[in-house]
């Protein structure tokens, strides 16, 4: 009985460690990943907001914060640009394996990844890995003071390192009526209103990518 | 006959204003209509000029010109904001006229303004922008004129200028002119024939001298002298310094002249007092 | 007809209260767009608060394009009440001074007399608005720059440069078939009036009516859709996202066809009327 205990132990910590080596080879894989430019069309899509798609130009570089400029305004979500997941890896995490899941007819591991550190600024993240291709597919973060949000990835082709779409959703705070404001009033359904919060959607498709590999 | 009116009755709910007036204009005369203030003579124009609609009644005018009827009412209505050039240019191009330099300055001179001032109307005295409000009726050639107290406001050269100046249009333009006025004095010497009006209704019209003279019964005589006068005293006359107010009763005037002269007193003239109550007696002369 | 529009236009300009009436026009606009300015951080961060905890924004809001509709939702009173007044007083002056009589006792036919003033009246109107329109346009963008615009309407919506300026050109246009229909209810009032200061009484309390009759439900689809009031907030529907362009046109048409009941009986009234003292 100890000894089968202490084999099961042993199955799940090798369980653990081989899995743990898929997260590390995609953090590895990311990490060298310098910098990279894109154009990107930005669509909103948030109960109560209208808004064109934008287009802007995003440059990505290692240890910088993302820049994405346009000549129009836009409306840049404040997470979910993590694309080498260096927020998520930078304090000492306990990776778990949970299982396996289909997203869009591709296998993925699914990983639990909950951090050492009370700096962290998430509570537990969620990823869904396509290990073939050892790319991100999904992941779903619990941020410690701004909610959860889910992040999409969709790839070109299965070569492709970087996706042609991201799609970030999150809670949206509900968009308040101003009293003193001076439109017209407008025939608002009062009951939707009501909502706290509701989850909206910023679809990123990506093109023109350039590329900056270290060591490659 | 350029302007004939027939039986023209008006009421403003119960009040009657006019009650079955009659008149008529010829061309080259100068008609009068006196009246006292209120006796209808304003409500009159505004009917002949279509402003106000009678009761019943006809306005005839006898004419084929495009404008047959010019003329103001009460006072001349003008743009106190704009020049007297741009007044006339207004009215001009209602009329599909186009008032040309040589012909603004040849109205301004026939009713003696001067056409070389640019400043707004509002700025000219009341027989300046009397005249121009003539200027303004003279467009386009009417064959009839007609006035509503054109004199009032005028000081005693400024109307008799004016009077002279209606006269000469009657005359060298063969215009009818119909005259307006609750002051007798004004249309004495101007008017060839004469309507008395009082109440809306026409109390008696003829030929201006015969109902001035009809009307004239008593007569201010100046001179020197006149105290010592018997016949002024016999005749009951009320004797100033220098003239004397006398009615001759059955005797005329000129008897009394006579006599007065014949007791040496130096007479200067003698001027009839004509009564504005008299003419508006219905009863005959 | 021509030559009477022709000098009731050169009387219009010729008028010191009309150049008043501009001026006051636009230092109005003017103070409206230093008043956006400031009460626009303020009203952006209102309209915006809830999406900043999740969204970075980048760009300039506070810029001409929301100047421009700020000063636009408050046009749609002063510019009226303006209006009215300039307008009636084209008339009511007339009376005064007896114009009136003495154009008509030349021969000038009445209806074309008054018809031309309406016409004259409407010629202002557009002008005015066009020049309001310009002057606030070209204002807004030197002063303030060009950028998308942000409102609340049916959602929070955004409208790029472009887009943004023709909704608010298209609001502008849109608000001269409303600045018509008041400057001629203007006139027809000062026909019935005939007075300045009972007109212009009564031209701020229709103003001020049909304001208040806009949001009232009247529980009868009928008048909520047709009747005059609620007719005066077309321009609003170009900021809509999809832009009903179907009621704009059916609301626009509709409030021209009140336009001219209101022209006719205006003229009717004073062909029919005697011309006192």
């Amino acid at each position: 009985m100890r000894w089968s205990f202490i084999f099961i132990l042993f199955s799940i910590s090798l369980t653990a460690q081989k899995q743990d080596s898929l997260l590390t080879a995609l953090q590895t894989k990311l990490d060298s990943l310098y910098s990279f430019e894109a154009t990107v069309h930005l669509n909103v899509d948030i109960e109560h907001v209208n808004m064109p798609s934008k287009t802007a130009r995003i440059q990505f570089e290692k240890g910088k914060k993302i820049k994405i400029d346009s000549e129009s305004f836009i409306m840049v979500p404040k997470k979910g640009l993590d694309f080498n997941l260096q927020e998520l890896f930078r304090y000492p995490y306990i990776a778990l394996r949970t299982g396996q899941i289909s997203i869009g007819g591709q296998e993925c591991e699914v990983f639990r990844v909950i951090p050492e550190s009370p700096k962290a600024d998430f509570a537990i993240a969620t990823l869904a890995i396509d290990p073939k291709a050892l790319r991100l597919v999904r992941s779903e973060i619990s941020t410690r003071k701004n909610g959860e949000f889910t992040v999409e990835y969709f790839y070109g082709v299965p070569v492709d390192a970087l996706p042609s779409e991201v799609v970030v959703t999150l809670s949206v705070s509900d968009i308040r009526v101003p009293l003193r404001f001076l439109a017209k009033n407008a025939e608002i359904d009062q009951k939707n209103l009501q909502a706290d919060e509701r989850q909206g959607k910023i679809n990123i498709l990506f093109e023109d990518y350039t590329i900056n590999w270290r060591n490659r | 006959m350029i302007l004939q009116i027939a039986e023209i009755k008006k009421s403003f709910g119960s009040r009657q204003v006019l009650n079955s007036v009659s008149l008529s204009c010829d061309k080259g005369r100068v008609s009068g209509l006196i009246g006292p203030n209120g006796a209808g003579k304003s409500t009159l124009f505004r009917i002949i000029f279509d402003l106000i609609r009678p009761d019943s009644g006809t306005v005839s005018v006898y004419s084929k010109r495009k404008k047959p009827l010019g003329g103001f009412i009460d006072k001349p209505a003008l743009y106190g904001y704009l020049s007297a050039r741009d007044n006339l240019r207004i009215f001009a191009r209602m009329q599909r006229m186009d008032l040309t330099v040589e012909r603004y300055s040849e109205l301004m001179e026939l009713v003696g303004l001067d056409a070389s001032r640019h400043d707004p109307v509002k700025y000219y005295s009341t027989g300046m922008k009397q005249r121009l409000g003539l200027a303004v009726s003279l467009m386009n050639d009417p064959e009839c004129i007609i006035l509503d107290e054109p004199f009032s406001g005028l000081d005693p050269f400024g109307n008799r200028s004016f009077q002279e100046l209606i006269r000469e249009l009657a005359r060298t333009k063969n215009i009818a002119v119909l005259i307006a006025s609750h002051n007798l004095y004004d249309l004495g010497d101007l008017c060839d024939e004469l309507y008395i009006i009082n109440k809306g209704e026409i109390i008696r019209h003829g030929n201006a001298s015969d109902l001035f003279r009809m009307a004239s019964k008593s007569y201010r005589i100046y001179g020197e002298a006149l105290i010592q006068s018997k016949t002024l005293q016999h005749l009951g006359a009320k004797i100033s310094t220098d003239n004397a107010l006398v009615i001759p009763g059955v005797g005329d005037i000129e008897a009394v002249i006579k006599g007065v002269v014949d007791e040496g007193c130096s007479v200067s003239a003698c001027i009839p007092q004509t009564s504005l109550e008299l003419l508006l007696q219905k009863e005959k002369l | 007809m021509k030559e009477l529009l022709a000098v009731e236009l050169f009387k219009i300009g010729k008028q010191r209260k009309t150049f008043y009436g501009l001026a006051a026009v636009l230092v109005l606009v003017a103070f409206i767009m230093i008043s956006a300015f400031f009460q626009g951080r303020g009203f952006l961060d209102i309209m915006l608060k809830n999406i900043q905890d999740s969204f970075e924004f980048q760009g300039n809001l506070l810029n001409a394009h929301l100047i421009i509709y700020l000063v636009l939702n408050s046009l749609w009173f002063h510019i009226p009440l303006i209006l009215m007044i300039v307008v009636s007083g084209f008339l009511t002056s007339e009376y005064k001074d007896r114009t009136v009589e003495a154009i008509l006792l030349h021969p000038v036919p009445r209806w074309k007399f008054i018809t031309s003033k309406y016409l004259a009246t409407a010629i202002f109107s557009i002008v005015l608005v066009l020049v309001l329109m310009l002057v606030t346009f070209s204002a807004a963008y030197v002063f303030f720059g060009s950028g998308d615009l942000v409102i609340f309407l049916d959602g929070l919506s955004f409208f790029e440069p472009g887009e943004a300026l023709r909704r608010l050109a298209g609001a502008f246009l849109s608000g001269i078939i409303i600045a018509l229909f008041y400057a001629i209810t203007g006139l027809t009032l000062a026909v019935l009036f005939r007075e300045a200061t009972i007109t212009w009484i009564v031209s701020a309390f229709f103003l001020i009516v049909t304001t208040m009759l806009l949001k009232y439900d009247f529980g009868w689809p009928l008048l909520n859709d047709y009747f005059f009031p609620k007719l005066i907030d077309s321009w609003q529907y170009f900021f809509y996202y999809d832009i009903p362009y179907a009621t704009i046109w059916i609301k626009n048409t509709v409030l021209l066809g009140y336009t001219i009941i209101f022209a006719l009986t205006g003229i009717r009234v004073f062909i029919k009327r005697d011309i006192k003292p």
